[in-house]
């Protein structure tokens, strides 16, 4: 069975190892290959060919393949799916309804993380962000968009110029007057950019990227989407010890990435079984335990009471993600002030 | 016979899969939702950003490659055994070289951090660096170091071709100094019959994405990686630009290599500019040549010492628990990552080195094939052509081949349609490798032989096929590190049926985890070096046997 992924991290890939040996168990002949970005599997589904049976997607990658027709609807055969906690927002991805066609698997938050001292609060208004660009010269940055953590980055900051008025984004972009209420993130950035690293001239091509920088001194802030990863970095020895979580903005925006499964499967009734494997209490503990991979649960927190969830954490005050239309809208305004 | 294999050769390595790219590309550029519209081409050819240094890079990097090669070669004249030195440079995989230049001279890299244990006056890496981890000149600087070697390599097989020694003594004896005899007489001669390889390097620069994703500027990026980020963004409007910019990338590409082929031509003009001249022939004073002398010899070490020191720094960081800036060392060494990954490497290393070695010998017996197809109508100009699958962006070429071939990409298949593929990127480099050597090969050893009384094809086999062993192992050796290093072609085409060193090493550094990218890079590297040095150890040799039989022959 070819289970197509991101293999840019060693703990994903080791946690995949694990479930490989398992699924052997059960009599699954289970393989991880490794994709750059998954995106170029997707770009095969819709104009070429793929031996795809699973895939581990969400937002613009799924969003693509659901326009294309080629995801099987299997969230009604999948019996897991009884066990994810019904507080998790899963039904639409990044704003698009989900429908069935893939099944969730682990729980995305947007964090920063900092060297100590250099934020004062744990929720990161953008007045402070501004403050600490001043005081960081040249120390700053964040992904650029359309990479989806850049994207988020300036979500965040629309959160934290608007706080009472959320209920905004979640309704289409064409629905509202986008551009009165994009301005004020504009003016902001107008002002941001230049204290940021290389002046904003340049910014990191990607999260994993950031994270570098941040180990090497160039930056003192990195972003990712893992609400774990201030722990799970410093025990993997790529941040040092005492870097700190913060949320940008008072709620993290939070999504979930899942499982899919193609039209063109070979076999849909071991793929099935492989993703009951994947939403089971065992697997899903292995995933959070924070020492390894550390990527929150999805299943209620009642089913994860064993001695492994000392080592699971409490989720950041979540938020939902904007509607799907804000995601290009607000890459392409950013493209065409500032690339 | 050889007329018919180099029909054979060229509809299945180049018409086959340059004639689907394009296809896939044209049905694509005429698709109603997705298609090419004004609008996209008008877009891109608004970016002057882009373009600009879209340009400067595949101008300048071949260009002065070209020449600090053309500068360094008179050394391996006096002393072949430098060529050693290329080895390792020729076998670090681009983005990997890439890497461990950052780890070694970017503001966070290990001379910095050398710098500030030493003065402690850099508690940050310094800002406005001139080697900065984002800039279009970083990208030039690794594109020059990397085709440096190859070139070096081209013209070092050239050299063997030409009588040097004796043009030189002869100008000599007419007061040139040695130095202007190799820019006025043995340059131009040079700079024609790297007309080819040029080209190659050339394309290479104008289309390659890895290391400008790695290194490049990301807010006025190279239109190559543009187009290779626009292809994986499923809006209308991204693809409609990735077209586009395919077809203008393409242009460009003509465009560039057209102008190479006046390369030569537009040297001797430059030769005959009269200042220029003036300084030339004017005698120098002794002191002078030898001080260039000096910095060339100087230049060398610096290039041995490089290929060392990148690759101790990817062992380095391949062995570290973490490495934070600004310690010189990583905080411990393990070699625990090693054993973790041990388990999991047989099969990417046997894929990567049965899929290279296949298509490396493949690739250099079309290439004969083709040459000697060419030696028969006595056409002994470059077939440009030949490159053109070089030219079309990997993406619409992939997925015309998977369009092309539709049914038969079944999973017991993939491996021989991998092998396929990696061919189609072999058949060009050992052709070039090999071109000026076997087309300007002496035919009086051939009629030798046959006054001896063999046969036309018995001389072939056992004249002039011995004859060109140099040669022939040069391009098996670069046809080797060029398989290795395939990606998209062995990811889209394997199905994950074969993954390579270079697909893991590719998806690993996606992350940006640079420890465990440093031990795949380092993996990818060990197999082309080996080949490299088993070569070139053949070719000293070789060439020692051979210019002891030389002098035998002129005493005798």
């Amino acid at each position: 069975m070819n289970f197509y992924a991101w293999g840019g991290s060693p703990q994903v890939n080791s946690y995949l190892r694990w479930a490989q040996q398992e699924l052997e168990a059960e009599g699954i002949e289970f393989r991880h290959n490794k994709v750059a970005d998954v995106s170029e599997v997707v770009k095969q589904l819709i104009s070429g060919h793929s031996n795809a049976d699973i895939i581990w997607i969400n937002g613009e990658n799924f969003h693509a393949l659901k326009d294309a027709n080629a995801l099987l609807p299997i969230v009604d055969d999948i019996n897991a799916t009884q066990h994810i906690n019904p507080e998790l927002n899963w039904q639409t991805d990044f704003g698009e309804p989900v429908n069935g066609l893939e099944v969730p698997w682990g729980v995305g938050q947007f964090n920063l993380i900092a060297r100590p001292g250099v934020f004062g609060t744990e929720a990161v208004s953008a007045e402070e962000l501004m403050r600490a660009a001043q005081e960081y010269r040249g120390r700053i940055s964040y992904p650029k968009p359309p990479e989806f953590h850049g994207t988020t980055f300036l979500k965040s900051l629309l959160l934290s110029l608007y706080p009472e008025r959320r209920s905004v984004f979640q309704q289409p972009v064409q629905s509202i007057n986008a551009q009165e209420v994009t301005q004020p993130l504009w003016d902001y950035l107008d002002k941001l950019h230049p204290l940021l690293w290389q002046q904003g001239d340049n910014f990191p091509s990607s999260a994993g990227e950031q994270v570098s920088y941040l180990a090497n001194g160039q930056l003192m802030i990195a972003v990712s989407f893992n609400p774990n990863d201030d722990q799970t970095l410093v025990n993997q020895g790529r941040l040092p010890a005492g870097v700190k979580r913060h949320t940008l903005s008072d709620h993290a925006i939070t999504n979930t990435h899942y499982l899919a499964i193609p039209k063109t499967a070979k076999s849909v009734e071991k793929a099935k079984q492989i993703i009951e494997f994947m939403l089971s209490s065992e697997a899903q503990l292995r995933k959070a335990d924070t020492n390894r991979w550390g990527d929150p649960s999805v299943l209620k927190p009642e089913l994860l009471h064993t001695k492994e969830s000392s080592r699971q954490t409490e989720l950041l005050p979540a938020t939902d993600d904007f509607h799907v239309s804000w995601q290009s809208y607000l890459e392409q305004e950013w493209s065409a002030r500032y690339q | 016979m050889v007329r018919a294999l180099s029909i054979i050769v060229m509809l299945a390595l180049i018409v086959l899969p340059v004639g689907s790219g394009l296809l896939l590309l044209l049905l694509s550029s005429f698709s109603a939702e997705s298609g090419i519209t004004s609008n996209a081409a008008h877009f891109i050819l608004r970016e002057h950003a882009t373009l600009l240094s879209t340009l400067l890079a595949a101008v300048l990097a071949p260009l002065v490659a070209c020449y600090l090669a053309l500068w360094l070669a008179p050394a391996l004249l006096k002393r072949p055994a430098l060529q050693q030195l290329l080895s390792p440079l020729l076998s670090v995989p681009h983005v990997a070289f890439a890497a461990g230049l950052m780890l070694l001279f970017s503001p966070s890299g290990w001379l910095v951090r050398l710098v500030e244990s030493i003065t402690g006056l850099l508690p940050y890496p310094p800002q406005g660096w001139p080697l900065s981890e984002k800039s279009v000149i970083t990208v030039i600087v690794v594109l020059i170091v990397k085709e440096l070697p190859f070139l070096l390599l081209m013209i070092s097989a050239q050299l063997k071709q030409l009588s040097v020694n004796s043009w030189l003594t002869q100008a000599q004896s007419y007061g040139y100094s040695e130095k202007q005899a190799w820019w006025r007489v043995v340059t131009p001669k040079l700079v024609k019959r790297l007309t080819l390889p040029m080209a190659a390097v050339i394309i290479y620069s104008l289309s390659v994405v890895d290391i400008p994703l790695l290194v490049g500027s990301n807010t006025e990026a190279l239109l190559a990686q543009r187009v290779y980020k626009w292809t994986f963004q499923f809006s209308n409007e991204s693809q409609s630009k990735a077209l586009a910019g395919a077809w203008i990338l393409m242009a460009a590409g003509a465009l560039l290599l057209l102008i190479n082929s006046q390369h030569a031509w537009l040297y001797r003009q430059w030769m005959l500019i009269k200042p220029l001249r003036k300084r030339l022939l004017t005698k120098r004073r002794l002191t002078n040549a030898s001080s260039s002398d000096r910095l060339a010899r100087g230049a060398w070490l610096l290039l041995g010492l490089l290929s060392f020191a990148i690759i101790a720094v990817l062992i380095l960081q391949s062995l570290a628990s973490s490495w934070f800036y600004p310690a010189v060392m990583p905080e411990s060494i393990s070699v625990n990552r090693w054993l973790a990954e041990l388990a999991y490497l047989t099969a990417p290393s046997l894929n990567s080195f049965w899929l290279a070695l296949a298509s490396s010998i493949l690739g250099v017996i079309c290439a004969v094939v083709l040459l000697e197809a060419q030696r028969q109508h006595h056409k002994k100009s470059l077939n440009g052509w030949l490159l053109i699958a070089l030219l079309v962006p990997q993406v619409p070429l992939v997925l015309g081949w998977q369009l092309v071939l539709g049914e038969y990409l079944d999973e017991d298949k993939s491996g021989s349609w991998v092998l396929w593929s990696h061919t189609v990127y072999t058949v060009p480099y050992a052709y070039l490798v090999l071109h000026g050597a076997y087309t300007q090969f002496d035919d009086k050893w051939l009629i030798k032989a046959q006054s001896l009384g063999y046969s036309a094809r018995q001389a072939w086999w056992k004249v002039m096929l011995p004859m060109l062993k140099a040669p022939l192992t040069t391009a098996f050796a670069i046809a080797f590190a060029v398989s290795i290093a395939q990606y998209l072609p062995t990811q889209w085409l394997g199905q994950g049926l074969t993954p390579t060193l270079t697909t893991e090493a590719v998806s690993v550094a996606s992350g940006g985890d640079w420890r465990i990218g440093s031990l795949y890079a380092l993996l990818q590297t060990l197999l082309p070096l080996i080949v490299f040095i088993g070569v070139t150890l053949l070719n000293t040799g070789l060439r020692r046997t051979h210019s002891k039989a030389k002098r035998y022959a002129e005493h005798s």
